[in-house]
C-alpha cells in the first residue's frame, strides 16, 4: 500500500508540475484529494489494515495529503506570477513619449526680481511701502527739493495730467508720503516698489518702468551706512564676491549723492562687454537725505539723519537673467514669460 | 562739457595726462564720458605751397596742381575744390596718409593724370564739419615764413584731447574752461592762473556813448555794457579757432569768436551789437509786451507772448536777452563799432523763452542754469581786451551798467557754517579738522574759525554752495569717495510684509501655479479701446483721466480694465501662432474724479485679470479640447479655494464686452467683486482674437478679495473619526433653473448630516423630454461623533427629493 502511495504522489506530482493554468490546478485537486480522489480511496482503503498498521498508514496518507496540497498551493502562485509577468510584459510603453502637460505657468520676471529684493530689505529690517500712480506736483516734485522750473526736472520729463497732477517719475513720493504719515517718529525704515513713468520711449528707455526705492530716517545714520547696506544688497542679489563702488553724482533730493556701480559679475571685475570693459556696472542711485527734504516732511535735520536710494527693476533683472532688450519685458511673449 | 587738454593747460599745468585728469574728474563727480583725440591720426599730412593749378582736360571742375611739400620735386595733384588756386598755402594729404574714417590716401590715375596725393578740406581731416572747399592756411602764416613741408598738427598745433564731460545740473559753472581749471587744481593741488584782464582803454568814456536802464530787476539784475571801436571784422587766430573747434563750435570771424571763446572761458555769455545801429544811444531791458515782434539773425519772426525779456534801444526790441540777437543789429562784417553786453538774466524767464521760441543755445543754457552775476563785467573786459589784441578796436574808457539796487554796495559774499563733527557724523568717517580745512583750501575756499564752527566763505563762481550738506559733499568727495567705509546701521525695526502684501503675493503665484502667465502691461492704453470694447457711449469706462502730453493716442488714457492690455497681449501671441493663451495680470486701474478729473487724483483700484483662449496643443495622448466658460470658471474656483473662499457664488450678468448668455458675476455675501465670462465676438474681432475658438475672460477687484481671504482664511479641520454614507440622486425637472440653485436646496433640506453635495452629471438628451434636463448628485452624509443609521441617510434622502419637487418641481428620475 505504501508502495502505491508513493507511485500516486510522484504522479500527482507530474501533473501539477504540468498543468499550466489555475483550472487544471483545481481538477487535480479533486482527482487526487476529492471525496472520490485517488489519495483519499487509499484512506478508505485503511480499515483492512491491523490496528497496528492503521495509524502509520493513517499519517503516511495525511503527510502524502500535505505535501501534495503544498505543491498545488505553490505551483498556484508560481502560475500567478507567471501570468502577471506576461501582462506586465505586454504592457510595456515607450518610455520616450512626451509626459502628459500640466500646463505650467508662470510670474514675470519683474514680479520674481522684484519680490527677491523686496526680501533682501526685509531680512534688513525695511517694510514695503506703496502709494499713488498718478500724483501730486508736491509729492513728486516739490517736497522732494525740486520746486518748478528747477532744472534737474529736466532730467525726468514727465505726463502730466495738469500743472499740479502728474504720473510719478519717482517712487520717491511715496517716500514723502510715509515721512509725513510717520509724523515725526523714527525709525522711518521702507522700501517702495512700484511702477513710474517718463516721456521717454526707445531701445533702452520705456514710458513705463519700474523702481525700488528706500529710505532709512534714525538717529545717527551715515553714507557709510548707506555704502554698507548698498553692499548687503549687491552681494545679496549678485554673488557673494560683489564689490560696489560709490561715485558723487548729484539728486536734488539728497546730499550728499552718490552713484552706485557693482563689480562686473560677467568678468569678475576683469572688464568685458557687459561692463563696457570697466569692470564695474552702474546700478543706482542715492545720497544722503537732504536737509530741505527732512524738514519739510517734519523731520528735524539736525537730530536725525538718513539715506536714500532708487533703482530701476528692470535694470537690476536685465543684468541679473542677462536680458539683453528692455522691450522684451512688456511684449509679454508666452515664450518668454515660460522662461522663468 | 567738452574740455580741450590744450585749452585746460592754460590756465594749469596739472602735471598729469588728459586720460588720469579724466580719471580725477570722474571720481570728483564730474563724470567723463569719453575722450576725443583731435589730430593725433594726421600724420603725412603736410603743410604744402600750390605752385600751379591748370584745369584738367575733359573735366569741367577739376584742377591739376604742381604741389611744393620741401620734397626733391613737386607733387602731381589732381584737385575738385573750388576755391583752390595757385600761391594757397594748403593741407596736403601725401600717399599713405590714412585720414579718419579710414580713408586712405593712394596715387590713382584721373582723366588720364595720376594724382599723388589729395588737398584737404577741414572736414576731410576731421577738424570740423566744413566741406565747403579746401582748409586755405594762408592767414596762419601772416608775417612768417609757412613751414611748407612740416607735418600739419604740427605746424599749427593741433594735436590735443577733449575731454568729454557729463556735467550734473549743480555744477553748471564748469560749464566754463576757467572753472574747470579750478576743479583740476582741487584735485592735483596746483594753481589756477587766471588771465591777466589789463589793457588800454584809448577811446572816449563808455557813459558818453550810451546809458542803460532795467525796468525790471527780476528779469535782469544786472547788465554791463563796455564799448570798442576801429574794430576790423576778420578771422580769429589760429589758437582761438582750434579751441572753439575742440569745444565743439565753429569758427566765424574774430568778433564772434571772441564772443564765443569768453562764454566757454568764463561761463558768461555775451551779445555783441553793432553800435552804430543802436539808435538813441540807448539800452532799455524790460519785459515784452504781448504781440511785439521782432526778427532774429537767423532771420525768423517772433511775436511775444509776454514776459519774454527784451533789450531794447531808445525805439525797438533789438535782443530777445539771453536768447538771440535781432537782426537789425547783428555784427557784420561792415561793422566797425561794438556794443558787448554781459548780463545775468532770470534763469526761469530764459527757459520759457527758449522753449516757446524753440531756439535753446549754449547761451541760453548756461542763463537757465544761473551764471556768476559778480563775474559779469570782468567778462565784458576780457572781450574788450581780445578785440583790442585781435581786432585791432580802440576800446571806451570804463563800463556803464545797470544793477539791482540789492547789489548797490557790492556782491554779498557767501558764508556757510561748518561743524566738523558733524562732517562725520553725515559721512561715518573720522576725519579731523585739519583735513576738512586742507579740503577748503584745496578749492580755494577762505576758512575762518567761529569757536568750533569753521566759517567758509564760497567764492561767487559756486552757486551750488548753499548749506553745510554741501561743504560735507565737497569733504567726502575730494578726500575720495573709496575712503567711506561700509558699515551696516543699527536695526531697530519689526518688518516684513504685511498679511495683505503676503496674501497678494500668493494670489499670483497662485494664478501661475494654476497654469497663468503673469503679463505685465502699460497703464496707458488708448481712448479707442473702448471702442474695440464696444462699450456704449455713456459707459462708465469712457471717462478716463486723460495725459496732456503723451507719446502717442495709443498711449493717451489712464485705463479702466485690464482687459484691452491683456487682449493685446493675446493677440500678439496668437500673431506669433502661440495657440494656447493663458495670461493673468495684477495692477491698478483710475477711476478719475467725477468734479475735476484733472486737478483731483483718480481712485486706484487694484485688479486681477486674467484671460484665456485657444486650447492646449494637440498631443499624442488627447486632441485639443478648447478653453471655455467652465475651463476659467474652475481656475477662479481653484484660486478661491487656495485662499479659504468656498461660498463664492457665479451668477447671470451681462457686460457689453461679453457674451450676452455667458457671463457670470462673482459675489461673495452678495457683494460682487468681479465679473467673468466668454468675450463678445465682436470685442475678439477688434483685437484680432479670431480663429482661436472662444476667448474668456475675468476681472477682480484685488483689494476685495484679498480682504474677503483676510477676513476668513484658510482652517484646519478635523479629520473625521467615523465612516461616512453616499447616496446618488438624479432629479429630472426644467433645465431653465439653475444647478446652482438645486444644489443649495440640496444642502438646505439635506440636514446636518449632509457633508458634501457634488454635481456629477448633466444629462438633456433623449429620452430627456425638451426643456427638461437630469442632473446627478452625489450626496455624502457623516456625523462627527457615531456612524448614522441607513434609517438616518434614508430620512434626509426623502427631504431632499421633497424639497426639489416643492421649489423647483424637480423629481426623482
Amino acid at each position: 500500500m505504501q508502495e502505491q502511495l508513493a507511485a500516486i504522489e510522484a504522479r500527482a506530482l507530474a501533473d501539477i508540475a504540468a498543468a499550466q493554468d489555475a483550472e487544471k490546478l483545481n481538477e487535480l485537486r479533486v482527482a487526487y484529494l476529492g471525496k472520490k480522489g485517488e489519495i483519499t480511496a487509499v484512506m478508505k482503503m485503511m480499515g483492512k489494515l491491523s490496528p497496528e498498521e492503521r495509524p502509520v498508514l493513517g499519517a503516511l496518507v495525511n503527510q502524502t495529503k500535505d505535501r501534495v496540497e503544498g505543491v498545488i498551493a505553490e505551483r498556484m502562485a508560481e502560475l500567478k506570477r507567471l501570468a502577471l509577468d506576461a501582462r506586465l510584459a505586454a504592457e510595456t510603453i515607450d518610455v520616450s513619449l512626451p509626459g502628459r502637460k500640466l500646463g505650467r505657468g508662470s510670474r514675470h520676471i519683474l514680479s520674481i526680481v522684484k519680490e527677491q529684493m523686496e526680501d533682501i530689505f526685509i531680512n534688513l529690517g525695511y517694510s514695503i511701502a506703496e502709494g499713488p500712480q498718478v500724483e501730486l506736483d508736491y509729492y513728486n516734485f516739490e517736497a522732494l527739493n525740486l520746486p518748478p522750473e528747477h532744472p534737474a526736472r529736466d532730467m525726468q520729463d514727465s505726463f502730466y495730467f495738469s500743472e499740479r497732477m502728474l504720473l510719478r517719475t519717482q517712487t520717491s513720493s511715496v517716500q514723502v508720503r510715509t515721512m509725513e504719515a510717520m509724523g515725526g517718529k523714527l525709525p522711518v525704515k521702507i522700501i517702495s516698489p512700484g511702477a513710474v513713468y517718463r516721456r521717454d520711449d526707445d531701445a533702452t528707455h520705456s514710458p513705463m518702468f519700474h523702481q525700488m526705492e528706500g529710505l532709512l530716517i534714525d538717529e545717527n545714520v551715515t553714507f557709510a551706512d548707506l555704502n554698507g547696506t548698498l553692499l548687503a544688497f549687491a552681494r545679496q542679489m549678485f554673488g557673494e564676491d560683489r564689490e560696489i563702488r560709490i561715485r558723487p553724482s548729484y539728486f536734488p533730493f539728497t546730499e550728499p549723492s552718490a552713484e552706485v556701480d557693482i563689480s562686473c559679475f560677467n568678468c569678475g571685475g576683469a572688464g568685458c562687454r557687459l561692463c563696457k570693459g570697466s569692470g564695474w556696472i552702474e546700478i543706482l542711485g542715492s545720497g544722503q537725505v537732504h536737509p530741505k527734504v527732512l524738514q519739510m516732511s517734519g523731520y528735524d535735520s539736525e537730530k536725525c539723519s538718513g539715506f536714500a536710494f532708487g533703482m530701476g527693476i528692470e535694470r537690476v533683472a536685465m543684468l541679473k537673467y542677462a536680458i539683453n532688450d528692455l522691450r522684451l519685458m512688456f511684449d509679454n511673449d508666452e515664450t518668454f514669460l515660460e522662461s522663468f | 562739457m567738452r574740455v580741450s587738454y590744450n585749452w585746460l593747460k592754460q590756465y594749469i599745468d596739472p602735471g598729469v595726462d588728459a586720460e588720469e585728469m579724466g580719471r580725477l574728474y570722474t571720481a570728483a563727480g564730474l563724470e567723463l564720458d569719453e575722450i576725443v583725440s583731435r589730430c593725433k591720426d594726421l600724420q603725412g599730412v603736410k603743410v604744402a605751397r600750390v605752385l600751379s593749378c591748370e584745369p584738367v582736360a575733359g573735366s569741367d571742375h577739376l584742377h591739376l596742381l604742381s604741389v611744393d611739400i620741401a620734397d626733391e620735386a613737386p607733387l602731381s595733384i589732381v584737385c575738385g575744390a573750388p576755391n583752390i588756386a595757385a600761391g594757397q598755402i594748403v593741407p596736403c594729404a601725401t600717399v599713405g596718409t590714412v585720414l579718419p574714417g579710414d580713408f586712405e590716401i593712394t596715387a590713382r590715375k584721373t582723366f588720364g593724370v595720376m594724382s599723388c596725393g589729395m588737398i584737404c578740406s577741414q572736414k576731410e581731416l576731421g577738424i570740423s564739419e566744413d566741406h565747403s572747399g579746401i582748409w586755405v592756411l594762408d592767414a596762419y602764416f601772416v608775417g612768417q615764413e609757412a613751414p611748407i613741408g612740416a607735418e600739419l598738427a604740427d605746424a599749427l598745433n593741433l594735436k590735443d584731447d577733449v575731454l568729454v564731460i557729463e556735467l550734473t545740473p549743480n555744477r553748471s559753472d564748469c560749464m566754463g574752461m576757467l572753472n574747470c581749471a579750478r576743479e583740476a587744481a582741487a584735485l592735483t593741488g596746483k594753481k589756477v592762473k587766471v588771465p591777466d584782464l589789463s589793457y588800454e582803454e584809448l577811446g572816449p568814456e563808455a557813459k558818453e556813448d550810451i546809458s542803460i536802464r532795467i525796468e525790471d530787476y527780476t528779469l535782469c539784475p544786472r547788465y554791463v555794457g563796455r564799448i570798442v571801436k576801429n574794430v576790423q571784422i576778420g578771422p580769429s587766430p589760429l589758437w582761438m579757432q582750434n579751441y572753439l573747434l575742440a569745444a565743439g563750435m565753429r569758427p566765424i570771424n574774430n568778433v564772434v569768436d571772441i564772443s564765443n571763446f569768453v562764454m566757454l572761458e568764463m561761463n558768461q555769455p555775451l551779445h555783441t551789437f553793432d553800435y552804430q545801429q543802436l539808435r538813441g544811444k540807448q539800452i532799455i531791458v524790460r519785459g515784452a509786451k504781448p504781440g511785439e515782434s521782432m526778427q532774429t539773425l537767423d532771420g525768423k519772426d517772433h511775436v511775444f507772448s509776454g514776459g519774454e525779456i527784451l533789450i531794447c534801444d531808445a525805439e525797438r526790441p533789438v535782443c530777445i536777452g539771453g536768447v538771440m540777437g535781432g537782426m537789425d543789429t547783428e555784427v557784420t562784417e561792415a561793422t566797425t563799432e561794438i556794443l558787448i553786453e554781459a548780463a545775468a538774466f532770470h534763469p526761469v524767464s530764459i527757459r520759457k523763452a527758449s522753449r516757446k521760441h524753440g531756439i535753446p543755445s549754449e547761451a541760453s543754457q548756461r542763463f537757465e542754469k544761473g551764471i556768476d552775476i559778480a563775474a559779469c563785467d570782468l567778462a565784458a573786459r576780457r572781450a574788450a581786451q581780445l578785440m583790442v589784441q585781435y581786432c585791432g578796436a580802440v576800446a571806451d574808457k570804463g563800463l556803464v551798467e545797470d544793477l539791482a539796487p540789492v547789489y548797490a554796495d557790492g556782491f554779498p559774499q557767501k558764508e556757510v557754517r561748518l561743524r566738523p563733527e558733524r562732517v562725520n557724523q553725515i559721512l561715518g568717517t573720522n576725519y579731523t579738522v585739519q583735513e576738512i580745512r586742507e579740503v577748503m583750501e584745496r578749492l580755494q575756499f577762505a576758512v575762518a574759525e567761529d569757536g568750533d564752527v569753521l566759517v567758509v566763505a564760497i567764492p561767487s563762481y559756486r552757486q551750488d554752495i548753499e548749506i553745510q550738506e554741501d561743504l560735507i559733499e565737497e569733504v567726502a568727495r575730494l578726500k575720495g569717495y573709496e575712503l567711506i567705509p561700509q558699515t551696516l546701521p543699527v536695526n531697530r525695526s519689526q518688518a516684513g510684509r504685511t498679511e495683505k502684501q503676503k496674501l497678494q503675493l500668493h494670489v499670483c503665484k497662485l494664478c501661475a501655479a494654476l497654469g497663468l502667465h503673469e503679463a505685465v502691461n502699460y497703464s496707458f492704453i488708448s481712448p479707442k479701446d473702448m471702442d474695440r470694447m464696444q462699450l456704449p457711449a455713456e459707459d462708465d469706462w469712457r471717462r478716463m483721466l486723460v495725459i496732456d502730453n503723451p507719446l502717442s493716442e495709443e498711449q493717451s488714457v489712464m485705463r479702466r480694465s485690464l482687459l484691452p492690455g491683456l487682449f493685446a497681449t493675446a493677440a500678439r501671441n496668437l500673431s506669433r501662432r502661440h495657440l494656447d493663451l493663458r495670461f493673468f495680470e495684477t495692477g491698478a486701474v483710475f477711476v478719475p474724479d467725477q468734479e475735476k478729473p484733472s486737478e483731483i487724483q483718480p481712485q486706484e483700484i487694484q485688479i486681477l485679470a486674467m484671460v484665456l483662449g485657444g486650447a492646449p496643443n494637440a498631443a499624442w495622448y488627447s486632441k485639443a479640447q478648447p478653453y471655455d466658460f467652465f475651463t476659467l470658471k474652475g481656475i477662479l474656483e481653484a484660486l478661491f479655494q487656495g485662499l479659504g473662499l468656498d461660498s463664492m457664488s457665479f451668477r447671470r450678468a451681462s457686460r457689453p464686452y461679453l457674451h450676452p448668455g455667458r457671463t457670470a458675476e462673482i459675489a461673495l455675501d452678495g457683494q460682487v467683486i468681479g465679473v467673468m465670462g466668454e468675450v463678445h465676438p465682436l470685442v475678439a474681432e477688434a483685437y484680432e482674437l479670431t480663429g482661436v475658438g472662444r476667448v474668456l475672460a475675468a476681472e477682480l477687484e484685488l483689494d476685495k478679495l484679498l480682504n474677503a481671504a483676510l477676513e476668513r482664511g484658510n482652517k484646519a479641520h478635523d479629520l473625521p473619526k467615523y465612516p461616512a454614507s453616499t447616496r446618488d440622486i438624479a432629479l429630472i425637472g426644467p433645465a431653465a433653473v439653475p444647478a446652482a440653485e438645486i444644489e443649495a436646496a440640496i444642502r438646505s433640506a439635506g440636514g446636518d448630516y449632509l457633508e458634501n453635495v457634488r454635481l456629477f452629471d448633466l444629462y438633456d438628451k433623449e429620452p430627456i423630454p425638451a426643456g427638461q434636463r437630469s442632473l446627478a448628485f452625489a450626496l455624502q452624509f457623516r456625523a462627527e461623533e457615531r456612524t448614522l443609521t441607513d434609517s438616518e441617510v434614508d430620512a434626509a434622502f426623502a427631504a431632499i427629493v421633497a424639497a426639489a419637487e416643492e421649489k423647483f418641481s424637480y423629481k426623482l428620475r
